[in-house]
């Protein structure tokens, strides 16, 4: 069940390295080497995308193995750490002593963190299930046909589309 | 008709609720719901700031020659509105939105990583705490606006710790979302309940998911471009050749352009789950609706070089064809909404009321994003008031009714009261004119050549009666604003009386009680056979009544 997850957030990398590669082919028959920047910092994002889904991958749950539940008990660890990061950027603008309430902060949200062990259990509730909703009603012979109908009436009209595109460029000539 | 979903008899326990009570429960819960009401109450407060601030601006535009504010305070005001509703009110709201949401809406006892999730609460806070605090400092807030653009944002140009606050606010802030986006995409991967795929998931579920992964994707490089900015500051005459400034540009619109859609999509998905709900219908064309919102994000990556045009460095070709393909996606949401509510048993209610009107109203804003990220027509209108009469199309007359729609529609579902029909009535009819008469006249205003950013205008540039028209129509919107907070403070003074599903809803969150108790079910979910679960349900009960 979260393979599909997963599946999603690859897939959209995917689809974001396609219109990267479209990108590299304007910038390397058209442009300059400064674009090169914004290869790096597409390529940069997608990265970060692809290894949120890969971890994702890594972390899913083996098949047949329940989920558990996990829940913290509290979050004052989260804001004592919140605290030391604003500490922190204010001992760079201002006065470096405030970097130390920001150490002792920090020192708070490790104190903390001990106390809110997380609780971890079996889920709430198991939920029944129904069927898929796509397709309700149609057997899937059915399914196949309408895909083949749409695929051939798709290919028809962009063979048409095409055609069309060649035949104006013929008589502009 | 009574909805028939079996979490209708569910409800808090008086234990629970005073084991869970105070403020100091409150601001170290794990609780998704709370720290999503945390996030979406600290930006509806900053919004009223903003607000404020913008109507400062109207002021001083009302008239020619207006001295009400000198330049250099004009520039501080301009900068903390646009940063402040940037990184501190819409795209919080639309994360807070999705946070509290999608753990209902996927049959989710929690959010994943909680702790983080609260973390991104408190930076958010404390980044809101710097950038505003900008103001008291001797130097004054940051003024070079919202973009910062290098070598104007170094310390040669802009000295003073006034930019040093906002750098921070920006940077802590954004971190936040980061850290809110990632947990809540991670729920959405990993903790659904048995039975709901991804083929199941509600629109505004999608909408989150597409949000999110534009999130992880694109705001890291905010915090890159901050870094330069700083490295700018500290160094100021080692980053000062053209490929820093061209390098800031383009790690900052790798930000900045998704992030409009950050601010946008989860809007989208509560326009889509309002329409559904009040037309009595499932969302039509849910699948194309699904792909083509995960194509609009995937291309609003790859977008952002359309901001650049003017600087005659980046693929020009290239920027422009991906912004004119966002209409495919586009134009199937379109489809998907007006599709839902044509044949439709419709129910005028004030949510479903600003959801209409967030239909044409963003439409202008989008159309005029497609023009703009057509070379020819971005030269001409560059740095003109054209450019602010799009955005706030986009953001103000698009995703604030989308964010009405949501809250009008949701409040019940979070405080467990009705908001009053009648002033969200008044609320949204003072709202539609006066966003329409303070924006629509800034189309001419850039037209006729008003450059943005500036505090000033002489008679005999003739943008008097112009910006005297959309001064008034900015009144208007503040009184709107005051209708809606008498709305809230007479709703929250009443006892908490609403039903778990007031509106006949669709989707998971009406199968528990208002507000939902802090495991969110303790009752077994209906059967999910579909996006609209609840739909599904009371459509099979009216089936086996009639056979």
């Amino acid at each position: 069940m979260n393979r599909p997850g997963v599946l999603v957030v690859l897939g959209w990398s995917a689809f974001n390295a396609l219109l990267l590669a479209v990108l590299l082919v304007y910038t390397t028959l058209v442009y300059h080497l400064e674009d090169l920047i914004a290869l790096m910092v597409y390529a940069g994002g997608l990265s970060l995308i692809v290894a949120f889904g890969v971890f994702g991958r890594g972390g899913r749950r083996p098949e047949g193995v329940p989920p558990r539940h996990h829940r913290a008990t509290g979050s004052t660890s989260a804001a004592m750490v919140g605290a030391a990061a604003f500490l922190a950027g204010l001992a760079a603008i201002f006065s470096r002593l405030l970097a130390l309430a920001g150490l002792v902060a920090l020192a708070l949200a490790l104190v903390s963190a001990r106390g809110e062990k997380a609780v971890v259990g079996p889920p709430p509730r198991p939920v029944p299930t129904g069927p898929e909703p796509s397709g309700r009603g149609r057997s899937r012979r059915t399914r196949r046909v309408i895909r083949l109908v749409t695929g051939a009436a798709l290919a028809v009209a962009a063979t048409r589309a095409i055609a069309a595109v060649r035949e104006r460029r013929r008589s502009r000539r | 008709m009574a909805s028939a979903a079996p979490g209708d008899s569910v409800s808090t326990t008086t234990e629970e609720a005073a084991a869970t009570a105070g403020a100091r429960a409150w601001l170290t819960t794990t609780d998704h719901k709370r720290i999503a009401i945390l996030v979406g109450g600290t930006a509806l407060v900053i919004f009223f700031a903003m607000g404020i601030l913008a109507l400062l601006m109207r002021y001083q535009l009302a008239w020619a020659r207006n001295h009400f504010l000198a330049a250099h305070e004009y520039n501080e005001v301009f900068t903390i509105h646009g940063s402040g509703m940037i990184y501190l009110v819409v795209t919080p709201f639309a994360l807070a939105m999705g946070l509290y949401l999608v753990p209902l809406q996927i049959g989710a006892s929690t959010v994943a990583a909680p702790r983080l999730t609260m973390l991104g609460y408190w930076l958010y806070l404390f980044g809101a705490i710097a950038m505003l605090g900008g103001f008291a400092l001797a130097t004054g807030a940051a003024d070079t606006g919202w973009t910062a653009y290098m070598p104007l944002s170094n310390s040669v140009y802009s000295p003073g710790s006034g930019q040093d606050v906002w750098i921070l606010g920006v940077f802590l802030s954004t971190v936040g979302m980061i850290f809110i986006g990632a947990t809540v995409l991670w729920t959405v991967m990993f903790l659904r309940a048995p039975g709901m795929t991804m083929l199941r998931l509600p629109v505004f579920t999608w909408a989150t998911v597409a949000t999110n992964l534009m999130i992880v994707g694109a705001f890291p490089s905010l915090l890159v471009a901050l870094g330069l900015m700083i490295a700018g500051r500290m160094a100021p005459s080692a980053v000062i050749h053209n490929v820093w400034n061209i390098g800031y540009q383009h790690l900052f619109w790798f930000y900045a352009h998704p992030v409009v859609y950050v601010m946008f999509f989860p809007f989208v998905g509560a326009v889509a789950e309002v329409l559904s709900t009040f037309s009595r219908r499932p969302f039509f064309g849910y699948k194309p609706t699904v792909v083509s919102l995960l194509a609009f994000a995937g291309l609003s990556m790859s977008v952002w070089g359309h901001h650049m045009f003017t600087t005659g460095q980046v693929a020009n070709d290239y920027y422009s064809l991906t912004s004119i393909a966002l209409l495919i996606p586009a134009g199937l949401e379109y489809f998907g909404m007006v599709g839902t509510i044509v044949g439709g048993s419709l129910v005028f209610r004030a949510p479903m009321l600003f959801a209409l009107a967030f239909i044409p109203q963003f439409l202008i804003g989008g159309l005029t994003g497609i023009m703009v990220g057509t070379p020819v027509v971005d030269y001409h209108v560059r740095g003109s008031y054209f450019l602010v009469a799009h955005f706030h199309y986009t953001l103000m007359a698009g995703s604030f009714f989308g964010l009405f729609a949501g809250l009008y529609f949701w409040f019940p579902k979070v405080t467990g009261r009705l908001l009053n029909e009648w002033l969200g009535r008044i609320h949204f009819a003072l709202l539609v004119v006066g966003t329409n008469l303070t924006f629509l006249p800034m189309f001419w205003l850039g037209q006729h050549g008003m450059p943005r950013r500036v505090n000033t205008y002489d008679r005999s540039d003739g943008f008097g009666a112009l910006n005297l028209v959309s001064s008034v129509g900015a009144a208007i919107m503040a009184a709107a604003m005051l209708v809606f907070v008498a709305n809230l403070v007479v709703t929250l003074r009443r006892p908490a009386a609403a039903p778990a599903d007031p509106w006949q809803g669709t989707t998971l969150e009406w199968a528990t009680s208002s507000p939902p108790p802090p495991v969110n079910f303790t009752e077994p979910l209906p059967p999910i056979t579909g996006y609209a679960p609840l739909l599904d349900l009371r459509r099979r009960a009216a089936s086996e009544r009639v056979t």
